[in-house]
């Protein structure tokens, strides 16, 4: 089963000590103690033997001091140093929680109470259209996330049925997600004659309750600490084989083998892959349009191999899968339009549109006079997200394709065009300026609320504006036009795809951007933020 | 009858006509059940296959009362496969889960295959929770079963389970035995620790120890459920650094430690080590050293490869508490050599192989015009010889130097030369033979040889499951003295040890000579 954790932090506002003025740190030899309770965030309850450490911000550098919570909760550190530090609570079946000690405390901190999130569950039951259990069947739960505006469904966890149908995925972080029974999933690896007996009938997918595609299934919405129950009932659908052949295998090798519908959506089948000859046949398929890939393994440049199969009434045969090496792709910054006399400089991050994790596959740096950057990346599409500096993005292209809106298609064996940034100089900057604000830094105010600029006519590529801290001050250099200023009202909202926000672009501001002026934004307060 | 009808009746029978025969059809039919609640088993899908279990000749449904038919048969034998979603694929005959043999239905004049009782066996199940120190649930813990077919040494391992966020795993579908069940993994917090000694758990047998000689053992049958906690206890780890004198850290090296329980690794406990270079201290060859963090104390083989599946040393080692940096000198495998002589004349078997015993991994050698034959780089492993390809001939003799040999196989050192002499007999028959009890055949019993001469025991021992006319063959048995005997308890029985075998069974065996070229057919009773 795969899990994934994620650092949850939030601020546990602290007391500060009110009367003396707080005495300039270099001068202060004063220890003070900091103790508290850890707790379970939606029963109240104490959490015993979860890890607390304590990171101290002391002469410069950092220390760290662990303890273990009580049976009631409760911990303890003694002879802590002012000069500020963080307090970090693990404990199995928790989000993991930080908090900050403030550098202005004087006097012991006894009443810290450090809130941990629990984690979700989700038992599962699979049946078959007479009530029998089926054992050997995928359940997934696919979490629904955007990143950069772009949507991500990443397999969060997945577990197989055991003997009595039933199936357990847990640790999930709350959040959305569609919940997916796949049918019988195996992969087999053999010498000799003896594959995989060929089945009559497959069990397709069904996304939770009953639903076969994940385009209108329903969204599932854990919170913390919630334990679902989630029953399946699946029919089976007439089925047949692929078979063919995978080329340039290396012999005894294992490799990964996915069968998926068009649009990426993953379904279960059965593959046996013969290690000897590289024949190999995929069960359990049921009539459709399919791309099925099978990859080495990680390891410095994985070869690939992918192929369209249409399935109708009968088994495939003689199906060929050679496996590629990943192709090289250029990088290169296609020269800057404009004469604006600042340095230009523009930051790229490429995101598999099937990954799991928030964090981009690759980041680029452009700027005049560097040299392009070659890049080996193993098939698949790619998303882009791109900020320029000193500047605004005019394009991203590969050949034909807009990269900005299509993504980055890669195969294996075949190289893209070069991907060419266009930058354009000059254009005009909008400055956002908040109702009363401070300046930007103050840790103390919760993140600002999703913004973003797109233009009004042409192809819908938005920028984001900065997260975390104020916007208050923040500039956004664009080429000249008109623009849609967005605040979304859903953070996690999937910007990128128009139809999704029109509700936020027809309640947006508009404004106009001239050649070489500036736009000022005023944001207004939002109910019930500082 | 009128005789108007009688009339009718005979314009309508067919006329015989001289010379032909219309061939007789016979049909194979019968009922699945659940072989412990008896239970008929609906919508199972069954699949009629030739005698060699080779080609899919037909297929259908069990009726909603389990009952399937197969009509317009010619006289032959055929074999039977189930498919149940919940009981998975099963062979008619099988007397337990997974096994090799089943019984072939013989369909003919005088023969009843339409009442046929086709047994679907359930798994049977381990399940428990396992536990830390602390009594918490511990999730994420990877556990084995192995199933004991012998002494400790010779468990298989028939299921890997994974522990859930309650602690809790299940083995299902598991073959009835006896079974050990070993747990491996680190405690949740292990990589949060900031003090410098890493906790981890040693390889654990159930109920809760290191010592294999002190795992409970825990006997599985068909649709019950054995409960198995387990508690796991953190040890210190030892932050290790191999050094292999004069190795190359090459791109594609793949080291491992590995435990082992009999002839078998563990992969549950399997350290991957990760090849880094450094410079010797002399500035001369570049150092390979190998290393791998939080390594619980104990004894491990240590397997690096360099290119894919072939090893290039396999060697035992300790870690001990204390101890962070071992020393292994670059001891090349053992090779292989001998010669292959085949008693008469004619037949040149073109490959030999050494098979690791309990395993399917095979090294293959070509035989030489002259005989000869040559493994090289061959990994420390118990091994079975096989000589030939699709039918391995009889092995009736092998000898030679710097391995041990006994009863068919030879274990292979960590390095040396091994001399490996095989004389083989092409003038092997397949013997065929009926099994009777009070005087009726008897279906799906074992029908065993044994050869007298102990040193031929590993190669020459023949079995066969009985089909449904009391028959079996014996494939491949080489001229010499035998004792046989029928037994219903074939599954159960060691096969690795003959002797205890054959005394057991004293009673009822009897001698047999096999001479060349005879084909003699056998009889055997089994006792009531």
């Amino acid at each position: 089963m795969w899990i994934s954790t994620v650092l949850n932090a939030a601020l546990c506002l602290a007391q500060i000590h009110s009367g003396n003025p707080a005495p300039p740190a270099e001068t202060s030899n004063k220890t003070i103690t900091v103790s508290g309770i850890v707790q379970d965030s939606v029963t109240g309850q104490p959490i015993r033997r979860a890890f607390v450490t304590l990171n101290e911000f002391a002469g410069g550098g950092q220390e760290q001091r662990q303890t273990a919570s009580g049976e009631d909760g409760r911990f303890q550190f003694l002879a802590v140093r002012s000069g500020g530090g963080t307090i970090r609570a693990d404990r199995l079946g928790y989000s993991l929680r930080q908090i900050d000690i403030q550098a202005t405390l004087t006097s012991d901190w006894t009443d810290c109470v450090i809130k941990m999130d629990p984690l979700a569950a989700i038992s599962g039951q699979v049946t078959d259209a007479h009530g029998e259990p089926l054992p050997g069947v995928a359940g997934q739960a696919i979490r629904l996330t955007t990143v950069r505006g772009f949507r991500k469904m990443a397999v969060e966890a997945w577990n197989n049925t055991n003997d009595l149908g039933e199936f357990r995925l847990w640790h999930l972080r709350p959040g959305r997600y569609l919940l997916k029974a796949l049918g019988r999933r195996q992969v087999l690896f053999y010498m000799g004659e003896r594959g995989l007996m060929q089945t009559r009938e497959s069990y397709g997918p069904v996304y939770y309750p009953d639903d076969d595609s994940a385009a209108s299934a329903n969204i599932v919405l854990l919170k913390p600490g919630e334990e679902l129950a989630a029953h399946f009932s699946l029919k089976p659908h007439a089925a047949f084989r692929i078979s063919g052949r995978i080329l340039g295998a290396v012999h005894e090798q294992a490799l990964n083998a996915t069968l998926s519908r068009s649009g990426g959506e993953e379904v279960a089948a059965r593959t046996a892959i013969n290690v000897e000859n590289g024949s190999f046949s995929v069960d359990d398929v049921p009539p459709g349009d399919y791309t099925i890939s099978m990859t080495e393994p990680v390891s410095q440049s994985p070869k690939s191999a992918i192929t369209e199969v249409h399935v109708r009434d009968r088994n495939v045969e003689g199906v060929t899968l050679e496996l590629l090496s990943s192709p090289e792709v250029t990088f290169e910054l296609d020269g800057t339009t404009g004469s604006g006399p600042r340095t230009q400089f523009a930051s790229m991050e490429l995101h598999r549109a099937d990954s799991k994790s928030p964090n981009p596959e690759q980041r680029l740096f452009f700027r005049p006079g560097t040299a392009s950057s070659k890049l080996t990346l193993a098939p698949g599409r790619y998303l882009v997200a791109i900020n320029a500096f000193g500047g605004y993005v005019e394009s991203v292209t590969s050949g034909e394709t807009d990269v900005l809106v299509s993504g980055l298609a890669v195969s294996s064996g075949v190289t893209p065009a070069p991907v060419k940034v266009k930058l354009g100089s000059g254009g005009g900057m909008i400055f956002f300026k908040s109702a009363g604000g401070d300046g930007p830094g103050n840790r103390d105010v919760p993140s600002a609320p999703a913004l973003i600029v797109g233009p009004v006519d042409g192809p819908w590529i938005p920028v984001e504006v900065e997260r975390g801290g104020r916007q208050d001050g923040i500039g956004i250099q664009v080429a000249p036009g008109e623009y849609f200023v967005v605040r979304l009202t859903d953070p996690e909202a999937e910007y990128r795809d128009k139809s999704k926000i029109a509700g936020d672009i027809a309640k947006a501001k508009r404004i106009k951007v001239v050649e070489g002026q500036n736009v000022e934004v005023q944001l207004e307060a939002e109910e019930g933020k500082p | 009858m009128s005789r108007n009808m009688v009339w009718l009746c005979l314009a309508l029978a067919p006329l015989p006509m001289v010379g032909q025969d219309l061939p007789q059809t016979y049909s194979i039919a019968g009922t699945v059940v659940q072989s412990v609640t008896r239970a008929p088993l609906p919508r199972t899908r069954i699949h009629l296959y030739d005698y060699q279990h080779q080609k899919v000749l037909d297929s259908t449904l069990t009726s909603s009362s389990g009952e399937f038919r197969f009509s317009g048969l010619t006289k032959a034998k055929y074999s039977l496969r189930a498919e149940h979603d919940v009981y998975g694929s099963q062979i008619f005959g099988n007397k337990i889960l997974r096994a090799v043999y089943g019984s072939a239905v013989a369909v003919g004049p005088g023969l009843d295959s339409e009442n046929l009782v086709f047994e679907l066996i359930p798994g049977g199940v381990i399940k428990g929770i396992v536990r830390d120190s602390d009594s918490d649930p511990a999730p994420r813990i990877r556990l084995l079963a192995y199933r004991l077919t012998g002494p400790l040494k010779t468990a298989e391992a028939a299921g890997f389970a994974e522990s859930n966020d309650l602690g809790a795993y299940r083995f299902h579908g598991l073959p009835q035995g006896r079974y050990i069940v070993s747990a491996t993994g680190s405690p949740w917090n292990a990589d949060l620790q900031v003090s410098e000694s890493l906790a981890t758990y040693p390889t654990t047998y159930q109920p809760g120890t290191t010592n294999l000689e002190q795992a409970r053992l825990i006997d599985v049958a068909p649709g019950i459920e054995a409960q198995a906690d387990i508690t796991m206890t953190p040890v210190r780890a030892v932050n290790l650094t191999i050094r292999v004198s004069k190795f190359d850290c090459s791109d594609r090296n793949m080291a491992f430690l590995t435990s082992q329980v009999g002839n078998l690794d563990i992969p549950a406990t399997a350290y991957r080590l990760s090849a880094r270079s450094r410079p010797a201290k002399d500035g001369s060859e570049q150092d390979c050293s190998l290393y791998a963090g939080s390594v619980t104390p104990g004894k491990y083989v240590l397997n690096v490869t360099s290119g894919l599946a072939q090893l290039a040393i396999r060697t035992t080692i300790e870690v001990e508490e204390g101890r962070e940096v071992i020393e292994v000198p670059l001891t090349p495998p053992a090779t292989v050599t001998g010669r292959l002589t085949v008693t008469g004349a004619g037949i040149n078997p073109p490959m030999v192989y050494l098979r690791v015993e309990g395993s399917p991994r095979t090294f293959p050698a070509r035989v030489q015009a002259d005989g000869t034959f040559r493994f090289e780089g061959v990994p420390a492993y118990t091994y079975q010889v096989f000589v030939g390809d699709q039918h391995p001939l009889a092995v009736t003799a092998m000898y030679g130097q710097g391995a041990k040999m006994a009863g068919g196989s030879v274990v292979i050192p960590e390095s040396g030369k091994v001399e490996l002499n095989l004389t083989v007999d092409p003038n092997a028959q397949d013997l065929k033979g009926r099994v009777l009890s009070g005087g009726k055949p008897v279906a799906g019993v074992f029908a065993i040889l044994v050869p007298k001469e102990e040193a031929r025991w590993g190669v020459g021992l023949r079995m066969d499951q009985t089909d449904t006319d009391g028959t079996f063959r014996w494939l491949g048995v080489a001229p010499g003295d035998y004792l046989m005997f029928a037994s219903a308890e074939g599954t159960e029985l060691d096969y690795q040890n003959a002797g205890p075998l054959v005394e057991k069974f004293a009673d009822r065996a009897i001698a047999l000579t096999v001479q060349p070229g005879t084909n003699q057919s056998v009889e055997l009773d089994l006792p009531e």
